[in-house]
C-alpha cells in the first residue's frame, strides 16, 4: 500500500576537490519511515540539504511524483510539501507557539491585522490530529526540547508536509517526550506522510522505522528492510570492514604512567576514568556531540568539573583555567581552528608563538626578536609548514598548514600531554600524514596523546587503546587487540547487551 | 603590493594631501607659531586617543573618557587649591583616572559587561560624582596658590622652545608605540581583540589584559585633563563633554579596526592631527564653527570608506 513518492537516484556532490557523495539513493515511501544511517561525515546531512534546496547537486537527478524536481531554494522544496526538521531548533525563544507556528505565513483578516482566531482554530485543528495540548499563548523558551520538538512538528504539518525529514529529533529527550514523538510520528505514517529520519540510536531505528538507507564515506551501501536486518550486519555496512588507509602503528615500550583520571563528571560529561602512560596515544571515539570535545575542555581547564580528580605523575591537580594546565605541560589543539585555535589576521611566526611568549621576554616584558624567529623557523621546519617566510598571515594558508601552525605552537610548550582535537579535519591526504608522522614523533619522545577523532581509520591505526563516548557518557575503553570500527561503533551507539 | 601600500599609509596621504590643500588656501597656516599652536591643540585628544587605541585594539570601547578627564580635572585643581602642592595633585589626579579606568576593566574583563554599556555607567558615574565635587561650579585658580606656577608650566610652558604638551604626547606616544611593538602585553592587546577565544585557550588571562587596557586609557585621560586644567587654570564640571567622540574618530580615521585586532597607534596621532589641523585651517578661513562639524563629518566618512575599499 505504501508507495515511492521521491527517489533521489546516483547523486553526486564535491566541494572543491573533496566528493561528498558518490553516486548515493535515496527513496521515499508515503506513509513509511526510512532511517538515514551512516557515521559522522558519511554525507547524510548533505544529501538532505540538496533534498531541501540549500546545495545543489552535481550529478544525478531526483524525481518527486513522477516528474523531474530540482530544488532552489528551501521555499522552493517547502512547496513541494518537503519540510526538513534540523537538529538546531529553529524557533524563536521569545515568541509564543502560536506566532511561532504561522510566522511568515500568517492567516491575515486584512492587510494588516493578523486573524488570531483563524490561526488558533487552525493550530488546535493540528494539535488534535498530533494530539498534543500546550496552550498556544506559551512562549517557547518555556517548553521543553519535547515539547520544541512537537511545535516543529506542528510547524511542518502547518506547512502541508507531504515529506518530513526529523534529523536526530530525539538526542536532547527524556524517555517520556521520545514516546510522545513516537506516538506523533505513528498518527503521521498513519496519514500517509513519509518520513526520513535520522539517528544512530539503535533500538529507535528498529522500532519505529521500516526501512533504512545506509552511506558510508559519501558512498551508497543499499536500501533494507530493518526487519531483514540484524543490528550486527547493520553496524558492519555503516562502518565497512576494512581500514581503508592504514598508518603505521608505532609501539613504545615500558613508558611511566603519567595522567590518571578518575570519575570525572560535569555538566556535559559522566563517569570518565582513564590512565595514559608517556609516549602512548589514547584515542577518544564517538558520534558527533557525544562529549569527546567537553572532555578536552575538563582537562584544559575551560569548563568546570563538578567531581572526579586528575593526577598527573601520582600527584593530585587541579586544573580552572588553560594557565593552569599550561603550567602542568597539558596542552589543547582546538577542532574549531577558525573559531578558537588561530589568530587569523596575525602572521605564522606570532601564531606559533603566542602562547610560549614567556620564552622570550626579559623582566620588562620586552621580546627579544631574534631569539622569538629562530624559535619560530624552528617549528616551522619541524612541522613542516609550506610556506615562502613566517610573516605570511596565516589566513592565507591552506587548512593543512594552518593545523600544522597549530601544531607547532604547542610543541613549542614543551607538552607532556598533548590533548588533540580532530587533527586532520577538512585536510588533505598528503598533509594528514605528515600530521600523522609528526604525532607518532611526540609519541616517541614520550609526550602522552590524547587523540580525539571522528575519522576512524586514523583513530584504529595510531591509537594504543580508545575511549569510546555516548551521549557524554564514557562506554568503554577498547585495549589494542579489541579495537575495531564494529566495537567502537556498538559503544558509540550504545547497544545493552 | 601597491594596493596593500596605499591601504596601510593612506592616513599618511590624507595628511600631506590636506598640507598641500592649506599651502595653497592659508600660507598663515605654516607660520612656526600657528604650527607649534595646532601641535598644542592636537595634544588633549591626542593623548586620550592614545588611550583609547588601546580599548579599540582589544576590540572594545570606551564612552567614559570625558567624564574620567572631567572629574580627575576637578578633583586635582581642588587639590591645588587646598594647597596640596604640585606633586600630589598630579599623582592624585593620574591616579583618579586609572582607577576609574581599572573599574571599566573590571566591569568589562571580569563581570563580562559589554564594553558600551559597562563605560556609559562609568561616563555618567564619573560625571555626577564631579557635579558633587565641585558643587557645579568651575573650579579656579590664582597666582596665590602654592606652587602655581610650576602647575601652571605643565600646560602653558615651553622645554627648548616646544610647548611640553607637545613633548608630553611625543613621550606617551613613543612608550605606547614600545609596548605594542615590542613587548608581550602588547602582542596580547593584539591578540585579544583578534580572536579572544584563541587568546583564552591559549591561556592568556584575558580579564587581566583588560583591566590593564583600561586602566592606561584611564590614565591618559586623566593625563590630557591635567595638560588641559593647568594651561587654564580652570576645571569646570562641564569639561571633556564629547572628548570620547574626538578620541574615537582619531583612531578611527588612523585605521584602526572597531572590531579589534587591526590597527597602528602611531596612525591615530595622524588621526587626531588631521582633526585638529582641519578645526584650525578653517578657523584661518573664517568658516562658521556649525559647518566645521559637518566637514568634520565628511573627512570622517571618506576615511572610513576608504579604508573599507582599499
Amino acid at each position: 500500500m505504501s508507495q515511492k513518492i521521491l527517489a533521489m537516484s546516483n547523486i553526486h556532490k564535491s566541494f572543491g576537490s573533496l566528493e561528498v557523495l558518490k553516486g548515493v539513493h535515496l527513496n521515499i515511501y508515503s506513509g513509511e519511515v526510512m532511517a538515514l544511517m551512516g557515521e559522522n561525515g558519511a554525507g547524510k546531512s548533505t544529501l538532505i540539504k540538496i533534498l531541501a534546496g540549500i546545495e545543489f547537486l552535481n550529478e544525478g537527478e531526483i524525481i518527486l511524483h513522477d516528474s523531474k524536481y530540482k530544488p532552489t531554494s528551501v521555499l522552493d522544496s517547502e512547496k513541494q510539501g518537503i519540510v526538513v526538521i534540523h537538529q538546531e531548533l529553529n524557533l524563536f525563544d521569545e515568541l509564543n507557539v502560536l506566532d511561532n507556528v504561522f510566522f511568515g505565513n500568517e492567516l491575515m483578516k486584512n492587510a494588516l491585522e493578523i486573524d488570531y482566531n483563524k490561526q488558533i482554530e487552525s493550530l488546535n485543528e493540528i494539535f488534535k490530529v498530533l494530539n498534543i495540548s500546550i496552550p498556544y499563548d506559551t512562549l517557547v523558551k518555556d517548553l521543553s526540547i519535547g515539547q520544541k520538538q512537537l511545535i516543529e512538528i506542528t510547524k511542518a504539518l502547518r506547512k502541508k508536509a507531504k515529506i518530513l525529514v526529523m534529523d536526530e529529533p530525539t538526542s536532547a529527550l527524556s524517555e517520556d517526550e521520545i514516546e510522545n514523538i513516537f506516538a506523533v510520528i505513528e498518527t503521521l505514517k498513519k496519514q500517509g506522510t513519509a518520513i526520513v529520519y535520522i539517528s544512530h540510536r539503535m533500538q529507535e531505528i528498529y522500532r519505529i522505522c521500516d526501512k533504512v538507507t545506509i552511506l558510508r564515506d559519501g558512498a551508497y551501501f543499499g536500501e533494507h528492510l530493518l526487519k531483514d536486518l540484524s543490528e550486527d550486519k547493520l553496524i558492519e555496512l555503516m562502518v565497512g570492514r576494512e581500514v581503508t588507509d592504514p598508518f603505521p602503528y608505532l609501539k613504545v615500550e615500558d613508558q611511566k604512567e603519567w595522567l590518571k583520571v578518575e570519575n570525572l563528571n560535569s555538566d556535559f560529561v559522566r563517569d570518565v576514568s582513564f590512565t595514559l602512560k608517556r609516549g602512548e596515544i589514547l584515542g577518544v571515539g564517538g558520534l558527533m556531540g557525544s562529549g569527546r570535545t567537553s572532555l578536552a575542555h575538563l582537562l584544559y581547564g575551560t569548563s568546570p568539573i563538578k567531581s572526579g580528580s586528575i593526577h598527573l605523575d601520582g600527584k593530585k591537580i587541579s586544573i580552572t583555567h588553560p594557565e593552569d594546565a599550561l603550567k602542568h605541560n597539558i596542552v589543547y589543539v582546538s577542532e574549531d581552528r577558525k573559531g578558537n585555535g588561530l589568530w587569523l589576521d596575525f602572521s605564522i611566526g606570532k601564531n606559533i608563538t603566542m602562547s610560549a611568549l614567556d620564552l622570550f621576554v626579559n623582566k620588562m616584558g620586552k621580546i627579544d626578536n631574534l631569539r622569538e624567529s629562530n624559535a619560530i623557523n624552528e617549528f616551522m621546519k619541524l612541522t613542516g609548514v609550506k610556506a615562502s617566510d613566517s610573516e605570511i598571515t596565516v589566513s592565507s594558508l591552506s587548512g593543512g598548514n594552518q593545523q600544522k601552525v597549530a601544531i607547532a605552537r604547542a610543541l613549542l610548550l614543551g607538552p607532556i600531554v598533548l590533548i588533540l582535537d580532530e587533527p586532520t579535519r577538512g585536510i588533505d591526504i598528503g598533509a594528514r600524514r605528515e600530521i600523522y608522522t609528526l604525532i607518532n614523533e611526540f609519541k616517541r619522545k614520550g609526550v602522552a596523546v590524547i587523540l580525539i577523532s571522528s575519522d576512524m581509520p586514523e583513530l584504529l591505526s595510531l591509537s594504543d587503546r580508545v575511549l569510546v563516548m555516548s551521549e557524554g557518557k564514557m562506554t568503554g575503553i577498547l585495549d589494542y587487540e579489541e579495537k575495531s570500527p564494529e566495537n567502537i561503533m556498538k559503544l558509540a551507539v550504545n547497544i545493552k547487551e | 603590493m601597491n594596493k596593500k601600500i596605499l591601504k596601510y599609509n593612506m592616513i599618511v596621504l590624507g595628511v600631506i594631501a590636506l598640507g598641500i590643500i592649506i599651502a595653497l588656501l592659508e600660507p598663515r597656516f605654516f607660520s612656526l607659531n600657528n604650527m607649534l599652536n595646532v601641535f598644542r591643540q592636537t595634544s588633549v585628544n591626542a593623548l586620550i586617543a592614545a588611550g583609547m587605541t588601546f580599548v579599540i585594539l582589544t576590540g572594545g570601547i570606551d564612552l567614559s573618557v570625558g567624564s574620567i578627564f572631567a572629574l580627575s580635572a576637578t578633583i586635582g585643581a581642588l587639590m591645588m587649591k587646598l594647597g596640596f602642592g604640585v606633586e600630589v595633585s598630579v599623582l592624585v589626579t593620574l591616579l583618579v583616572g586609572v582607577i576609574l579606568g581599572m573599574t571599566n576593566g573590571i566591569l568589562v574583563g571580569y563581570l563580562k559587561l559589554q564594553a558600551f554599556i559597562a563605560t556609559l555607567i562609568t561616563m555618567t558615574f564619573a560625571r555626577g560624582l564631579t557635579y558633587i565635587v565641585s558643587n557645579g561650579i568651575p573650579v579656579t585658580m590664582n597666582q596665590s596658590i602654592n606652587g602655581f606656577d610650576r602647575y601652571s608650566y605643565i600646560g602653558g610652558g615651553y622645554f627648548l622652545g616646544i610647548p611640553v604638551p607637545v613633548i608630553v604626547t611625543m613621550i606617551l606616544y613613543a612608550i605606547c608605540y614600545w609596548i605594542l611593538k615590542q613587548t608581550k602585553f602588547g602582542r596580547y592587546t593584539y591578540a585579544v581583540g583578534d580572536n579572544e577565544k584563541a587568546s583564552v585557550l591559549a591561556g592568556i588571562k584575558t580579564e587581566k589584559i583588560k583591566v590593564v587596557i583600561y586602566s592606561i586609557c584611564g590614565f591618559t585621560s586623566a593625563l590630557a585633563a591635567l595638560v588641559l586644567t593647568s594651561r587654564l587654570a580652570s576645571a569646570p564640571p562641564t569639561a571633556g563633554t564629547g572628548y570620547e567622540l574626538d578620541a574615537i574618530a582619531a583612531v578611527v580615521l588612523g585605521g584602526t579596526s572597531l572590531n579589534g585586532g587591526k590597527g597602528s597607534i602611531l596612525k591615530t596621532l595622524l588621526g587626531a592631527l588631521i582633526i585638529s589641523v582641519l578645526a584650525n585651517i578653517l578657523n584661518l578661513l573664517n568658516v562658521s564653527s556649525y559647518y566645521q562639524m559637518l566637514t568634520k563629518a565628511l573627512v570622517i566618512l571618506l576615511a572610513v570608506v576608504g579604508h573599507k575599499k582599499t
